[in-house]
């Protein structure tokens, strides 16, 4: 009986060992066919004019032509953009993790008259899909002036970080030891008090995921930018001056000028990705199984 | 004397539930302003005539019934039905088999989730220049895929430039790239699994396959609901051709236009502020009903079951 299943333990791992690597093979082969498009991008990003431009469609360039990046940036018309996308998602992104925090904790942490009537509408707008609110959102920025501007971009955010986040905050909020903010109580320290000193120093990962995700998914929206911003004069986006290039004498005359912009719109979100990849992941495991 | 005794209960309770109150403020605003009232327009506004600028015009229902009267709606409505159905059986068949694989524990597993992850990525945009790239079609440097073609003996395919399901099927393929971001809900499903039920099965001696078909796969079931609901709510609301297509999104021929695209096009190139708004209610019906459905099935079958 002993000997017998020894043996059958040692077949197996002799098995697992080819088998193990035919599993690798495959992985790398699935990789590879992954990766395609991004490296296609990227090499196309470092073509010279006259490789990009040849009768054949190369995949990779003949030199490297590093310079691509910069022309893109300043005779490209991608340079202004840039900034303005950098420094409207930062601002969004950590102002959607605070708008989802502040009523996250008041719905852990406070008691208060119709608590879960106001938990239930919020929860029900995540039914909502965005196109029902987008025309009247689109009529109502128009009459207050805001189109063409970055105003309908953040606004709302700054108020609200979306049903999805403040429930995610709250699920993360609930998690948190109920002893210290009695302790914090006792001690004399007020709700504000208590948000300001231990909610928001212990709300490191759920911070993170937030601004991330928000980052990550305007850096790359081109769609609502192009509703609201629709002058040539109007300050653009990054992802949406690349939209509206499209049809422009730049991308006819210096398309690798154009992938040398879609390489720089993609590696942002990928270094953030895999930087962030923790957080990330933890945040729509929680979304999926909780929704 | 009761009554003021719950008087004076309901003024504590008052004064308790403030700073709750004075959290809550901010979104409160927010949701009013950004979604209650916008949905109330958007009800008004689906009954009138409204181009931005003068006409204001109360119609009744005539744009509802305007809708089943649109050529373009319909073309749309058989373009979106026929991408869901290629679609959502696709996506949840390609996401649940890698899942699977990156389910195996082997060393530097994790290495490829990452890799797999990468494309979904890459925003829209640049997916949408280089995907042109790729597919593109012409005696003049066609694509890659195009040159694998020729390569093949194939006739050039015209990818999504085409005027028939030929350009839905390149949007298909373009999806299938995307397959890493599903493919990370079911592996936090799989993480769900107890451990203990696996070693449990291993003492009784179930092999790797059993285990796959008695423990990982009806386990990690109940996730298929959730994968399916935003799986079908994303594939109906799609609007990403946007990006890509011809005539904003619409391909030639009305190719790729679905109900999405036809609602942008509408809204805000077109400015049939009431037509547009009706559609989207209507669009928001229709998934409302699916999804109420798919609830109803999935209790049905777990009753059953």
């Amino acid at each position: 009986m002993t000997v017998e299943m020894t043996m059958h333990k040692h077949k197996l791992s002799g098995r697992t060992i080819v088998g193990n690597g035919c599993l690798y093979v495959f992985l790398v082969a699935l990789a590879v066919v992954f990766l395609f498009p991004y490296a296609f991008m990227v090499c196309r990003g470092l073509m010279t004019n006259t490789r990009f431009a040849a009768p054949v469609m190369h995949f990779f360039p003949d030199r490297i032509k590093l310079s691509n990046y910069v022309h893109a940036f300043n005779e490209g018309g991608f340079g202004m953009p840039l900034v303005n996308s950098l420094w409207l998602c930062l601002l969004t992104s950590v102002l959607t993790a605070v708008s989802s925090l502040v009523p996250a904790y008041a719905f852990t942490r406070l008691k208060w008259i119709g608590k879960n009537v106001m938990f239930a509408f919020m929860m029900a707008t995540v039914m909502l899909p965005g196109i029902a609110t987008q025309v009247p959102l689109y009529v109502m920025y128009s009459q207050f002036g805001m189109l063409n501007t970055f105003f309908p971009l953040f606004v709302p955010n700054l108020l609200f970080g979306g049903a999805m986040n403040v429930f995610l905050a709250r699920q993360f909020l609930l998690s948190h030891p109920n002893e210290m903010y009695e302790s914090a109580t006792i001690d004399g320290a007020g709700p504000f008090r208590s948000f300001l000193s231990i909610t928001i120093p212990l709300s490191k990962t759920i911070f993170l995921y937030i601004a991330v995700s928000v980052f990550m998914g305007m850096w790359g929206d081109y769609y609502t930018p192009s509703i609201y911003i629709t002058l040539d004069s109007a300050p653009k986006t990054f992802a949406l001056a690349l939209y509206q290039s499209l049809w422009s004498q730049n991308n006819i005359a210096h398309p690798e000028w154009t992938f040398s912009a879609c390489t720089v719109l993609s590696v942002t979100p990928t270094v953030l990705y895999a930087v962030f990849q923790k957080y990330l992941v933890q945040g729509i495991a929680t979304a999926g199984i909780k929704g | 004397m009761m009554l003021s005794e719950r008087r004076q209960s309901l003024k504590k309770k008052i004064r308790k539930s403030i700073p709750g109150w004075l959290f809550i403020l901010p979104m409160t605003v927010g949701l009013c302003l950004f979604t209650l009232y916008p949905i109330v327009q958007s009800i008004m506004y689906s009954f009138h005539e409204y181009d931005l600028i003068s006409v204001y015009t109360f119609v009744g229902v005539r744009n509802y019934i305007n809708i089943f009267r649109d050529p373009a709606v319909h073309k749309a409505l058989v373009n979106t039905l026929l991408f869901a159905v290629c679609n959502i059986p696709l996506m949840l068949v390609l996401t649940y088999l890698l899942a699977l694989l990156l389910n195996i524990p082997l060393k530097g597993i994790k290495v490829f989730r990452v890799l797999y992850y990468l494309p979904c990525v890459i925003p829209a945009i640049a997916g949408g220049v280089l995907w042109s790239a790729i597919m593109k079609y012409g005696q003049e440097a066609p694509g890659i895929f195009n040159q694998i073609r020729v390569a093949l003996g194939l006739s050039q395919s015209k990818y999504f430039l085409s005027g028939d399901f030929e350009a839905i099927r390149a949007i298909l393929v373009m999806n299938i790239w995307g397959i890493g971001g599903g493919t990370v809900i079911w592996l936090a499903a799989f993480k769900n699994i107890p451990e203990q039920i696996y070693e449990a099965a291993r003492i009784d001696g179930a092999g790797k396959i059993t285990q796959l078909f008695r423990i990982t796969l009806p386990l990690s079931g109940p996730m298929l609901l959730y994968n399916l609901i935003t799986l079908m709510i994303a594939t109906i609301q799609f609007n990403g051709t946007i990006a890509f297509a011809p005539y904003t999104g619409a391909g030639n021929n009305n190719a790729t236009l679905m109900l999405g695209v036809k609602i942008y096009i509408d809204a805000f190139n077109r400015l049939k502020i009431g037509y547009a708004a009706a559609m989207s209610w209507m669009m928001m019906i229709v998934t409302a009903i699916i999804t109420f459905l798919m609830f109803r099935v999935n209790r049905w079958m777990n009753n059953d079951g």
